[in-house]
C-alpha cells in the first residue's frame, strides 16, 4: 500500500530529529495543521519518550493526503540542518560564453522543473528544492528497483547549488547513476562540462567557503569580512586602563620574544586572524625524486622518484597546520603547497619534479 | 623600589629541570630524542636478517606431530600483553583440562551475576586450554597454550568464539636459571571484547600468580621494527610501509600525520643505507634509515617529523600500533615477529627489576 510506504518513510526522518527540533521544523514543513502543533508542543514539554513522540506526529499528519514529496521535504529540512553528517564533493560547471546572454536560470522552480524533467528521461524520482540563505539545495530520491532499494539511503543524492556561481556540491552518487544525474545538470543549467575538482570533506559552509571564495582567504579574509577600519584616524587612543596581563609572574622572561614574533608574523600573513575553513583530510601524493640523501648518500644516484603519500587528518586540519606553525613544530615560511590550502579550492594534491626541458642545442 | 632593584628581579630565569633517566624511562610524547636508546646486552639473534641464525629466511625446524595451520595468526588484530612468569603452572593434558574446567565455572558464576546482561557484553560459557603447537621453537621455550572461550550455543560445537587468546614464547635464548615451577610464557596475544578480556586476565593473574600488563611500544621500538621489516619484499606490489605520527595536545585540528612509502621504493632506501655484507644491522643504519625519510617529508613539507610521535608502523608484513596493537599479515614472519616481541618483553623485565 502506497500509504504504509510513506509512514514508514515518514517514522525514518522524524526519528533522525532532536527532541528540541521537532517543532521548529514541523512549522517549516507545513503539512501539519497549527492547532495540532500546539498539541505536539505540549507533548514535546511533557518528556515524553521520543518514540511516543514521533508515534503522536505520525498520528497527527493526515497520512492519507501525504506523499513521498512531503516527506521527501522534511527530510531534506532536516538535512539542512545537519549537513556535516554527509561526505560531499565539490564539482565546478564550466559554461560556453555564448551560452550566457541567452540562457539563465531565472528562478529556483523553473531550475527545478527543468532539471525534474530532464531527469525524468532517465529514471523515476522525486525532487524537492528548497532556499536557504543564499542557496539551493536539493534532494533528489530515485526511485528505481525493489521497494528495498527505494528506501535505501544509497539511492538519495543531496545537491547544493549557489546560483550564479559555477558550482555544486553533491553528496555521494551510485556510480550507476553519476553519468545520468551530470548530464540531467548539465542540460538544466545551460552548461558544457562539469568536473569534480579535488575537494571533498564533511563541513559544507567551509567546502562551499574555499569554493566560492577562493581568492579571499587567509590573510585576505579580513577584507571580505569588513574587519579593515574604513578610516584609521576613527579609532582615537583608548581612555581605558589596561588590564593586567595575565602573567602574573613578571620573572620569566621570554629569550627567543623576536624569535616568537616574527613566527606569529609569518603565521599571521599566511593565514590570517580569521577561523580558517574545516577539512578533514588533506592528501598529498609524491612523485619526486629521494631528498634525504644527507643521510642516505647512496641515493643520490638514484634519479627515479620515490613513491609516497602524505596524509593529514583532523577535525579541522588547516587550524592544526596553523598552530603546528605556532608550537614551533615547523619551520616557517611554510611551502606553497602547505600554507596556501585555504586559497587552492582543493585538498588532493600531487607533488612532482619539474620537469626540466633542454635548451635546444644550436 | 629603585631601579637597580627591578633590573635585578627582571633577569631571574627560571629554569626546567628534569632528569635524563626519566625521560629516557617514560616516553610522554617528548619524544625529540638527541640520545638514542642503546639496549645493554648483545644483540639479540632476532635482529638478524640474513644467515644461519635467521628466523625471516630459515623456516624453524618443527617439532614432529601435528602443527596448529598459522594462518589463523595472521589478518588479525590482536592486543599484546606482557606477562610475568607463572607459577605452578603445567602443560600436561590433565592439568589443562583442570584448568578448563575452572574457567568455565568462573565464567558461568560471572555471567549468573548478571554483569552480561546484554548481547555485548557477554562473559562466555566455555573456556578451553589447548596447546598451540608451531609456535615454541627453541629448546628454551615452552610450549604455547591457546585459550579459547565460546559462548553459549545451541551446540557444543556451533558454539560462537568470543574470545582468543595464546600465551608463547619464541624463541628465547636462555637467560637466567628461573625456578621450578615457574613458567615463562612472556607474550600474552588477546583478541576478544573488552569486558571478556578483562575478566580472563584477572583470571590468569589470581590463578597464577602473574601480573599482566600491557605491552606498549615505544616510539623507538617502532622505528627499528619499521627498520628491520620495510626492505623485506613480499612481491606483492600493492603493500607499502606506513608511518603514523600523532600530534601533540597543544596543536588541535590536525590529529595525525600519515606517510605510506611504496614497498619497493622503501626496499631500495634500505638497501642503501644497509651494508650488503653484513649479517647484523646496526642503530647506524636504522637511525639513517629513518632521518633520511624524516628529511625527504622535510625537504617538501617543512614539518619536522622527529618532533612528532610516532604511533603506528605498517610494512610488508605486520603492522603494529604503539598501544600494543598488532596485525600479522603473512604466514612466514608469524615466528620471527613474535620471537622479536619475546625479546622486547623480556626486555622490559631486566630493565624493571
Amino acid at each position: 500500500m502506497i500509504n504504509t510506504n510513506v509512514e514508514i518513510r515518514l517514522r525514518k526522518v522524524l526519528g533522525r530529529f532532536k527532541r528540541d527540533e521537532f517543532v521548529k521544523h514541523l512549522r517549516e514543513w507545513g503539512s501539519i495543521p497549527s492547532g495540532c502543533l500546539k498539541e505536539v508542543e505540549t507533548v514535546v514539554a511533557e518528556k515524553s519518550t521520543r518514540k511516543a513522540l514521533v508515534e503522536r506526529i505520525v498520528q497527527l499528519s493526515n497520512i492519507k493526503h501525504l506523499t513521498t514529496l512531503d516527506v521527501a521535504q522534511l527530510d531534506l529540512i532536516y538535512h539542512q540542518n545537519h549537513p556535516n553528517n554527509r561526505k560531499w564533493s565539490v564539482f565546478q560547471l564550466t559554461k560556453q560564453p555564448e551560452q550566457n546572454e541567452k540562457h539563465v536560470v531565472t528562478s529556483p522552480d523553473a531550475f527545478r522543473e527543468r532539471l525534474g524533467k530532464q531527469l525524468s528521461f532517465y529514471f523515476k524520482n522525486d525532487l524537492c528544492l528548497r532556499t536557504r540563505g543564499d542557496a539551493w539545495w536539493l534532494r533528489l530520491g530515485i526511485q528505481e528497483g525493489s521497494q528495498a532499494q527505494r528506501l535505501s539511503p544509497g539511492n538519495v543524492v543531496y545537491m547544493v547549488h549557489h546560483p550564479h556561481s559555477q558550482y555544486i556540491i553533491m553528496s555521494s552518487i551510485k556510480v550507476s547513476h553519476k553519468d545520468f544525474v551530470m548530464q540531467a545538470l548539465l542540460n538544466s543549467l545551460h552548461c558544457s562540462e562539469i568536473r569534480e575538482i579535488q575537494l571533498t570533506g564533511r563541513d559544507l559552509d567551509s567546502l562551499a567557503a574555499l569554493a566560492l571564495h577562493s581568492n579571499s582567504q587567509g590573510w585576505f579574509s579580513q577584507f571580505r569580512l569588513g574587519q579593515v577600519d574604513s578610516n584609521p584616524l576613527s579609532k582615537g587612543p583608548s581612555r581605558k586602563r589596561k588590564a593586567p596581563s595575565d602573567v602574573p609572574d613578571t620573572d620569566v622572561v621570554f629569550e627567543n620574544q623576536k624569535d616568537k614574533d616574527h613566527r606569529e608574523q609569518q603565521i599571521l600573513h599566511a593565514f590570517g586572524s580569521n577561523r580558517q575553513p574545516k577539512l578533514q583530510k588533506i592528501e598529498y601524493k609524491l612523485e619526486t625524486r629521494f631528498r634525504g640523501f644527507e643521510f642516505a648518500p647512496a641515493m643520490s644516484l638514484h634519479k627515479e622518484p620515490f613513491h609516497c603519500r602524505v596524509k593529514f587528518e583532523g577535525s579541522s586540519v588547516l587550524e592544526g597546520i596553523k598552530e603546528l606553525g605556532r608550537a614551533g613544530l615547523t619551520a616557517l615560511p611554510l611551502p606553497h603547497h602547505l600554507a596556501n590550502v585555504h586559497s587552492l579550492a582543493k585538498n588532493h594534491f600531487v607533488l612532482a619534479d619539474k620537469k626540466r626541458t633542454r635548451p635546444e642545442q644550436k | 623600589m629603585t631601579s637597580a632593584v627591578v633590573y635585578k628581579v627582571r633577569h631571574v630565569r627560571r629554569h626546567q629541570y628534569f632528569s635524563w633517566a626519566e625521560s629516557q624511562l617514560k616516553w610522554q610524547g617528548k619524544a625529540w630524542p638527541t640520545r638514542r636508546h642503546t639496549p645493554y646486552t648483545k644483540t639479540p639473534k632476532s635482529r638478524r636478517l640474513h644467515g644461519k641464525s635467521s628466523k625471516l629466511e630459515r623456516t624453524p625446524v618443527l617439532p614432529a606431530g601435528d602443527t596448529h595451520s598459522l594462518k589463523q595468526l595472521t589478518s588479525k588484530t590482536w592486543h599484546v600483553y606482557q606477562v610475568t612468569p607463572l607459577n605452578n603452572f603445567q602443560h600436561s593434558a590433565a592439568a589443562l583440562r583442570k584448568y578448563s574446567r575452572h574457567l568455565s565455572a568462573a565464567l558461568q558464576a560471572e555471567s549468573h551475576k548478571g554483569i552480561g546482561v546484554d548481547l555485548e557484553s557477554e562473559i562466555g560459557d566455555r573456556a578451553i586450554f589447548s596447546i598451540y603447537k608451531g609456535l615454541a621453537t627453541s629448546p628454551d621455550d615452552p610450549e604455547a597454550v591457546e585459550l579459547t572461550i565460546k559462548a553459549k550455543g545451541r551446540s557444543r560445537v556451533s558454539a560462537r568464539i568470543i574470545c582468543n587468546a595464546i600465551l608463547c614464547s619464541v624463541g628465547s635464548e636462555h637467560r637466567d636459571e628461573l625456578a621450578e615451577r615457574l613458567t615463562m610464557l612472556p607474550v600474552l596475544l588477546v583478541k576478544g571484547t573488552a569486558a571478556v578480556t578483562r575478566y580472563v586476565i584477572s583470571w590468569l593473574q589470581a590463578q597464577f600468580d602473574c601480573h599482566i600488563r600491557k605491552m606498549t611500544f615505544n616510539p623507538m621500538a617502532l622505528v627499528w621494527m619499521v627498520s628491520m621489516w620495510a626492505g623485506i619484499s613480499t612481491g606483492d606490489k600493492s603493500k607499502t610501509v606506513e608511518l603514523l605520527y600523532t600530534l601533540p595536545k597543544a596543536v588541535e585540528g590536525l590529529s595525525r600525520i600519515t606517510l605510506t612509502i611504496d614497498a619497493t621504493d622503501a626496499k631500495t632506501l634500505w638497501d642503501s643505507v644497509h651494508d650488503e655484507e653484513s649479517v647484523d644491522f646496526t642503530a647506524d643504519e636504522v637511525t639513517a634509515f629513518i632521518k633520511a625519510l624524516e628529511a625527504h617529508f622535510f625537504h617538501h613539507f617543512k614539518i619536522h617529523l622527529a618532533a612528532l610521535t610516532l604511533s603506528r608502523i605498517g610494512t610488508p608484513i605486520v603492522y603494529i600500533g604503539s598501544e600494543g596493537r598488532l596485525k600479522i599479515l603473512s604466514e612466514k614472519a608469524i615466528h620471527a615477529v613474535l620471537q622479536h616481541i619475546t625479546e622486547l618483553v623480556r626486555d622490559n623485565f631486566c630493565r624493571a627489576s
